[in-house]
C-alpha cells in the first residue's frame, strides 16, 4: 500500500513539472490530431465500398479516387505527428 | 536484469536516428548513409530496368514481367483514369517516380536502416519537381494568366465570394502543393521508422526482463511482425499516392473548365 502511494506520488510529482506536462501536450496534440482524419478516412473508405458494391463495374474508377481521397485526408494526422517531434 | 534497468538502458528512437556523420567527402560533398543508399536504390532501379528489357521477348520471363506489369499498373490506374490518352507524355516520369519512390521505401524494413524518404531533402526535391512540371504544363496550355484564372478562379462562384476564394485557391492549389506532397512521404516514412522501433525495442525488453517475462515476449514479436507487413504495404501506398496525387495536379493543370 505503501508502494503505491509512492508510486501515485512520483507520478503526480512527474506530471506536475515542466517536462511531465510537456509530454502530456506534445501525446494530446498528436492523439486529437488523429481524430478528425480517422473520421474522414472510415467515411471515404466506407463510402467507396458501398459505391464499389452498387456498381461493381466501376470498381476500378471508384479506387483511384478513394487513394486520392486518402491521400489528402492523411497529411493532417501526419502534421500532428510532425507538431510532436518539432516541439 | 530487472525490468527498470532494461528500461533505463533502451536508446529511444528520436530524430537523431536519421542523422549520419559523412564517411568521406568527395570534392566537398559529403557522402554518408543516406548517399550510398540512395545510390544503391537508383543502381537496383536502372538495374531492374536494364536486364528485365535488355533482350525484350514477346512471351516475357519473369523478370520483364516485373517490368511490364509496373508499367501496365500506373498506364491503366493512374494515367488513363486520372488524365487520359493526353497524359500519355507523363507515362514515363509517373512510372520511374513510382519504382523509385516504392524502391527506397523498401529500405526501411531492412533492420536498423531508414529510408532515403525519411529524410525531407528526396521527397521536397520530388514534390518540386512535380510543382514544376504542372505548372510548366498549364502555363503552356492556357498562357501565364489563364493558367492563374483556371487554378484560382471557380467556375460558377458567385462574383461576391471570389474576394474570398480567390486567395484560398491560389495558396491551395499553387503555393501548399510540393511541400503536401513532400510531408505527406516523408512523415509516413518517419513514423514507420519509429513504430518499428517501438516494437521491436518492446520485443527486447520483455526478452530481456527477467526469466518470468521471456514468454511474454512472443505477444510484441507477433505485434511487431504484423507492423513489419504494415509497413511494406505503407511504402507501396505511399509510392502510389504521391503518383496518383502528381497525375491529379497535372490533369488539373490541363483540363480547360475548372
Amino acid at each position: 500500500m505503501a508502494g503505491i502511494a509512492h508510486l501515485a506520488a512520483g507520478l503526480l510529482a512527474l506530471m506536475t513539472t515542466g517536462d511531465g506536462l510537456k509530454t502530456i501536450a506534445k501525446a494530446l496534440v498528436f492523439g486529437l490530431a488523429t481524430i478528425g482524419p480517422t473520421v474522414g478516412l472510415g467515411i471515404v473508405i466506407g463510402k467507396a465500398i458501398e459505391a464499389m458494391a452498387r456498381q461493381p463495374e466501376y470498381a476500378g474508377t471508384v479506387r483511384t479516387y478513394m487513394f486520392i481521397g486518402i491521400g489528402l485526408i492523411e497529411l493532417y494526422a501526419l502534421i500532428g505527428f510532425a507538431l510532436y517531434w518539432i516541439t | 536484469m530487472t525490468l527498470v534497468s532494461v528500461l533505463a538502458a533502451f536508446e529511444k528512437p528520436s530524430t537523431s536516428d536519421f542523422v549520419w556523420t559523412p564517411f568521406f567527402r568527395v570534392f566537398g560533398f559529403p557522402v554518408n548513409w543516406i548517399v550510398v543508399m540512395a545510390a544503391t536504390t537508383v543502381s537496383v532501379v536502372v538495374g531492374l530496368f536494364y536486364f528485365a528489357l535488355r533482350k525484350g521477348k514477346t512471351v516475357p520471363g519473369r523478370l520483364q514481367f516485373l517490368a511490364e506489369a509496373s508499367v501496365q499498373f500506373i498506364r491503366q490506374t493512374v494515367v488513363m483514369e486520372v488524365i487520359g490518352p493526353d497524359g500519355l507524355v507523363f507515362m514515363p516520369l509517373l512510372v520511374s517516380l513510382f519504382i523509385f519512390i516504392f524502391f527506397a521505401n523498401i529500405f526501411e524494413v531492412m533492420p536498423g536502416n531508414t529510408t532515403i524518404n525519411s529524410r525531407v531533402a528526396f521527397p521536397l526535391v520530388m514534390g518540386v519537381m512535380i510543382w514544376v512540371i504542372y505548372n510548366a504544363v498549364g502555363i503552356r496550355k492556357h498562357g501565364f494568366f489563364g493558367y492563374l484564372k483556371v487554378q484560382c478562379v471557380p467556375s460558377g462562384a458567385p462574383k461576391l465570394m471570389l474576394v474570398l476564394l480567390i486567395p484560398v485557391e491560389f495558396l491551395s492549389n499553387i503555393v501548399v502543393r510540393p511541400f503536401s506532397l513532400a510531408l505527406r512521404l516523408f512523415l509516413n516514412m518517419m513514423a514507420g521508422h519509429f513504430l518499428l522501433a517501438l516494437v521491436f525495442g518492446a520485443t527486447v525488453i520483455t526478452w530481456e526482463a527477467g526469466i518470468i517475462l521471456k514468454p511474454f515476449a512472443v505477444l510484441p514479436l507477433a505485434v511487431s511482425v504484423g507492423m513489419l507487413l504494415i509497413e511494406i504495404f505503407v511504402a507501396v501506398l505511399q509510392a502510389f499516392i504521391f503518383v496518383i496525387l502528381s497525375a491529379t495536379y497535372i490533369q488539373s493543370a490541363m483540363v480547360s473548365e475548372h
